[in-house]
């Protein structure tokens, strides 16, 4: 929570919280120095300028999800800051995130001599992060001028090429956010391709610019930031109220479908993976990831990239587990009641475990089609289920002394 | 409540309790449409005003908008089509300018969400000082405030271990902390006893009467009887079909 919020969470909680982030930037920070390991200084340019495009596409994706709906919109209410404030509270809830992704590419560049590689890594996933936090703020006033100003030729192409509706007003959210998505994304490769243009020491000005655009965006938007914040906000969440349904058109995911998991734990699986699937875009971050690895694989890139690639995949897909954490997808109390940690803990690893299949397929076709070699499809295999286990671990653990403490 | 501490309670809570004539100012619901992306209509081309000096209950079954009415005008949701306007035309518009807007409104959402790591008096300190109604005046009157909702003291300890009841009694004091002119309800009286209804329904007519707009949602019927002064119906128009 920001300092917008006092009061929010416990001591402790900080401290698990700081001390998460901590590791997560270790570990971070020792993959990619890891993968940098005996790369030349051309080598490790090409591999920050990867790093900044998978980057990219996370927070493209991610942001919105952990910005919108706000947790504390209630309180926010109640405290009623003025809009500075809140874009303020914003920035300090996507910061300690950007910190943690700027040092891989401060890693990378540790002990060669180059450090501006490292500062322009750094500087372009905080460009990309701002500006999606500018970007997405404004899209429920977007949102609202799609629904309300009715369907000009330009909105209906743009919703038949990016949802396959005929009439924007079918479905005024999705389009422009998908469109939002894409934007942030391609912020992120452009700053990437011209760093690499650019070469070492001048493609730090690509980001210090763009940094300094979007510094100069969110300054003039701070003033009304109120009407953004709480528009983007209530958007969002009646999206995510009406999503999943047959109403939309998407079909839920019937029970028999998850007939590989374990008959008692299935419907545990089962309720997870329907509110994960309507709480977050999985499907499309899963696939969207893999194409950017196979991407990365085509590029013909040292070894070291391809597996950073990969392993930034299986973390994020992996790591979305946590949602199940939240009460508002599956309450601890009720959870609790149905079974204990230790079969929380094997259901969350079977959800994790349901892109498997896809990344082995995906490696496979690799495999076949470029220089991967057939046998590191077993060898990724095992780090995705190691992944997937401490991850559904590590979930429930933390979940299971937020449940404990709240009873205390 | 004996009387001598009723009447030391509306005394000290007047500030909170009525309404300045120039902030006496309507809520005007102006042609409200809502409609979640791929369902139904749930409001369809509604037009209210809610005075000042009322008390208005939403009602209607399960389903029919009385939260999503309430999500709207609170600013939490945005209309599909239409405008909710504090005075009326000319009057601060909900989502164009929310943050003026809200600075008039006292919420108590139906979900208790209060920093569960601030007790009740430092939460009412916290909002007052946001919403910057603090001054040497503000703790006794906090103190009156939570002596009005009946929170013990228990007031003292943090948020996240009260009970229910005790969380709502401390959503209503943080409702009237900043002062309001519009306040909004959604089932404020779930959870409280029946001295804590009474006191609550006391503290809605004082406001009612002092100039105030209270709009809320309940399923007890006589306790809206009670203090509103009308309905706003929000109830489908063709009944179920009966079984053949």
């Amino acid at each position: 929570m920001s300092s917008v919020l006092p009061g929010s969470q416990s001591r402790p909680a900080r401290w698990m919280r700081g001390g998460a982030g901590v590791a997560a930037a270790l570990a971070l920070g020792a993959l990619a120095s890891t993968t940098a390991d005996g790369l030349d200084a051309t080598g490790r340019g090409t591999l920050v300028r990867y790093l900044g495009i998978l980057i990219s596409g996370a927070l493209a994706i991610g942001t919105p999800h952990l910005l919108y709906p706000d947790p504390a919109a209630g309180r926010l209410q109640l405290s009623n800051p003025w809009a500075g404030r809140l874009l303020r509270h914003q920035i300090e809830r996507v910061a300690p995130i950007l910190a943690v992704l700027s040092l891989p590419a401060l890693a990378v560049s540790w002990g060669a001599g180059q450090w501006f590689l490292g500062v322009e890594g750094a500087l372009a996933v905080w460009t990309v992060g701002l500006y999606a936090l500018g970007r997405y703020a404004s899209l429920g006033l977007r949102v609202q001028a799609w629904e309300q100003n009715g369907a000009s030729g330009r909105r209906r192409v743009l919703t038949w090429a990016t949802t396959g509706a005929r009439s924007p007003e079918a479905d005024a959210f999705t389009a422009p956010s998908l469109l939002t998505t894409a934007e942030v994304f391609l912020v992120g490769s452009v700053l990437a391709i011209l760093g690499q243009a650019l070469g070492a020491g001048w493609g730090i000005g690509g980001p210090v610019a763009a940094l300094g655009l979007a510094g100069v965006v969110l300054l003039r938007r701070a003033e009304t930031y109120d009407r953004s914040f709480w528009t983007t906000n209530g958007v969002w969440a009646d999206a995510f109220q009406s999503t999943g349904t047959e109403e939309d058109g998407r079909e839920a995911l019937a029970y028999d479908a998850v007939y590989w998991a374990p008959p008692a734990l299935r419907p545990a699986v089962w309720a997870g993976l329907l509110s994960l699937d309507r709480r977050l875009p999985l499907g499309r971050l899963a696939l969207g990831g893999l194409a950017l690895v196979a991407i990365v694989a085509f590029a013909g890139v040292p070894e070291g990239v391809f597996a950073g690639a990969v392993l930034l995949w299986i973390a994020a897909v992996n790591g979305a587990v946590a949602f199940t954490a939240r009460p508002a997808l599956i309450p601890s109390a009720l959870a609790y009641r149905l079974h204990g940690g230790a079969g929380w803990a094997a259901a969350r690893f079977l959800m994790n475990v349901r892109w498997l299949p896809l990344l082995i397929a995906v490696l496979a076709l690799l495999a076949w089609l470029t220089d991967v070699e057939a046998r590191s499809i077993l060898m990724w295999s095992l780090v995705y289920l190691a992944t997937a286990a401490v991850s559904s671990l590590a979930v429930t653990i933390v979940e299971r002394f937020a449940f404990r403490r709240a009873l205390a | 409540m004996n009387v001598l501490l009723s009447a030391v309670l509306s005394l000290s809570l007047a500030p909170l309790l009525t309404v300045a004539p120039e902030r006496r100012r309507p809520l005007v619901v102006d042609g409200v449409t809502k409609k979640y992306v791929g369902g139904p209509f749930v409001l369809r081309d509604l037009s209210h005003t809610f005075a000042p000096g009322t008390a208005t209950g939403l009602v209607g079954p399960n389903g029919s908008g009385k939260s999503t009415l309430l999500r709207i005008l609170s600013a939490l949701s945005v209309p599909t089509a239409g405008r909710v306007l504090l005075g009326g035309v000319g009057g601060v518009d909900a989502h164009a300018a929310p943050h003026r807007y809200l600075a008039s409104v006292g919420v108590v959402h139906d979900q208790p969400d209060l920093p569960g790591f601030l007790s009740a008096v430092e939460t009412l300190e916290w909002i007052a000082r946001e919403r910057g109604t603090w001054n040497d005046a503000a703790p006794p009157r906090h103190e009156a405030l939570l002596d009005a909702v009946l929170l013990d003291e228990r007031r003292a300890q943090r948020t996240g271990t009260y009970s229910a009841g005790m969380t709502r009694k401390a959503q209503l004091a943080a409702a009237f902390v900043g002062a309001p002119s519009v306040l909004l309800l959604d089932e404020p009286f779930r959870g409280l006893d029946t001295a804590a209804t009474e006191a609550a329904l006391g503290l809605l007519e004082a406001f009612r009467d002092g100039g105030g707009v209270v709009v809320l949602s309940s399923h007890r019927a006589d306790l809206l009887e009670r203090v509103c002064d009308g309905v706003l119906n929000l109830g489908r128009s063709a009944p179920p079909e009966p079984p053949v």
